[in-house]
């Protein structure tokens, strides 16, 4: 065993060990190490944006004379005025808003199109039939894509119900699949902090 | 009587003992390795031959998304790829779209230029992070030189060795993206549609299914799904390191909550039953 000497490792620790407190229930330690580390990450958000508007936008105004860069920091504090409590003012915040919405929506569709839809149709039209896996998927991908059909009722249910519901058991199997990966990511995060524990702080075995 | 009160016990088992149990299933291979088996996910597979057979030398663009929350996931994988790109002499150039991806980044760089002897500028640097997500995706794609205009310490890009001569997204060789969001989608749709810029990524293992269709669809070279691709990579590069160690871990882990609940419901049914009879 090789106990660390660095502080901040000790600090790490001892704080991972107050966050794992809860699971003997609710307590102060908990509470303060939760509320801390909410203030802590706080602080580093505002610190990071604080340098990111010096370098990004000040320094390039005021050292370069880039006067577009009134444009931004301008935009910056009209959003600013949603915390006003004049409504008069505040409102002046929604141009902010709905300038960083529709360049959000813009950039979000670019290639959407093409990455999110049309390759993968073109994927699975070109899948090979020549192994079970491909099989699988195209079968699921087709009879999950009829189960949102809903075309159930009348004369178009007695072919469309059963494959729906071969689509409703495909979906199922996947959020399964979804579920038990993300189980074993929480586990991941336990281990990740076992392993500061047990090989960074007490020096045992790694 | 017996067997009524052995279900009842079962299925109240407290959660003190449990989260005791868990603790010792995963400390005990963290100390004593156990070597349980392990499979390479094809998608790692195919993302280590890539890598491999890159040309000398590519100029490679490292996303850095770790936080902490992904930091046992995603970590391992950084260091794992990074070395096999530096054992090509590619170039590394790191950058991240969290803040809190910017100091992992730095770190990284660290690591790597201590273990291979780099020059920062020649050989690897760090742009730092932008702030937009996606937005600053779509900025690197359109005008790389004018939205990282300065490395992480505020020196000009332009005067970094390495990127001279580097004008746009599409001189980049490889972009591998470690998971922040949905960042490795991101840079399918902005960089490696329109500039046919490869991309792999990294991700955490609660995301990786959402990154299946894009790896069949041709937009990700590879994929490394959380601890298990860290894992199977450092084997590929016959270098075991935290991954590996941490997999048999998890693995423990994952046997006794799998054990707890088939446990817990067969407790639960066989009580109910007992219970039944009795009625």
């Amino acid at each position: 065993m090789n106990i660390s000497t660095e502080l901040t490792v000790w600090i790490a620790a001892l704080m991972t060990l107050g966050v794992y407190s809860f699971a003997f229930g609710d307590n102060p330690v908990y509470r303060i190490i939760s509320n801390l580390f909410v203030g802590v990450a706080g602080g580093h958000s505002i610190v990071v944006g604080f340098l990111h508007l010096r370098n990004a936008a000040w320094f390039p105004l005021v050292r370069d004379a880039q006067l577009l860069q009134l444009i931004p920091i301008i935009g910056g504090v009209l959003l600013l005025t949603r915390l006003l409590p004049d409504k008069r003012v505040s409102v002046l915040g929604r141009v902010s808003l709905g300038f960083m919405g529709a360049v959000s929506g813009v950039v979000s569709m670019q290639g959407a199109l093409e990455t999110n839809l049309l390759r993968q149709v073109v994927a699975t039209m070109n899948l090979r039939l020549d192994n079970l896996n491909n099989i699988i998927i195209l079968v699921a991908t087709v009879c999950t894509l009829v189960y949102f059909l809903f075309l159930h009722q009348g004369k178009y249910s007695k072919v469309i119900n059963p494959i729906s519901e071969v689509g409703k058991y495909a979906m199922m199997v996947s959020f399964g699949y979804i579920f038990g990966a993300g189980i074993a990511g929480t586990m991941t995060l336990l281990v990740g902090r076992m392993q500061f524990l047990v090989g960074q702080w007490l020096g045992i075995g790694l | 009587m017996e067997k009524r009160d052995i279900w009842s016990t079962l299925s109240r088992i407290d959660a003190k003992l449990l989260y005791a149990l868990l603790a010792v299933f995963i400390i005990v291979p963290l100390i004593k390795p156990l070597g349980l088996p392990m499979s390479i996910p094809a998608e790692t597979r195919a993302a280590y031959d890539f890598i491999d057979a890159l040309p000398d030398g590519s100029l490679v663009l490292l996303s850095v998304g770790t936080d902490p929350q992904t930091e046992a996931e995603t970590w391992a994988q950084a260091i794992a790829m990074g070395r096999h790109l530096l054992s090509k002499k590619c170039n590394l150039v790191l950058m991240s779209v969290n803040s809190v991806g910017q100091p992992y980044a730095e770190r990284l760089a660290s690591i790597l230029q201590e273990e291979f002897g780099l020059e920062y500028g020649q050989d690897i640097c760090v742009l730092g992070f932008r702030a937009g997500e996606e937005t600053a995706v779509a900025g690197f794609a359109g005008d790389f030189l004018t939205l990282y205009n300065a490395d992480y310490k505020g020196a000009p890009v332009k005067e970094l060795p390495m990127l001279k001569g580097v004008s746009s997204a599409a001189d980049f060789k490889l972009i591998i993206d470690y998971q922040y969001k949905a960042s490795a989608i991101w840079f399918a749709r902005h960089v490696g549609g329109p500039h046919k810029v490869p991309v792999i990524a990294g991700s955490r293992a609660s995301s990786a299914p959402n990154m299946m269709p894009y790896y069949a669809s041709g937009d990700f070279k590879g994929v490394l799904p959380g601890i298990q691709g860290g894992a199977a990579y450092e084997r590929l590069l016959q270098r075991p390191d935290q991954a590996t160690k941490g997999l048999d871990a998890q693995s423990m882990g994952l046997i006794l909550v799998i054990l707890s609940v088939l446990i817990g419901n067969v407790a639960t049914v066989m009580g109910a039953q007992a219970k039944s009879k009795k009625a």
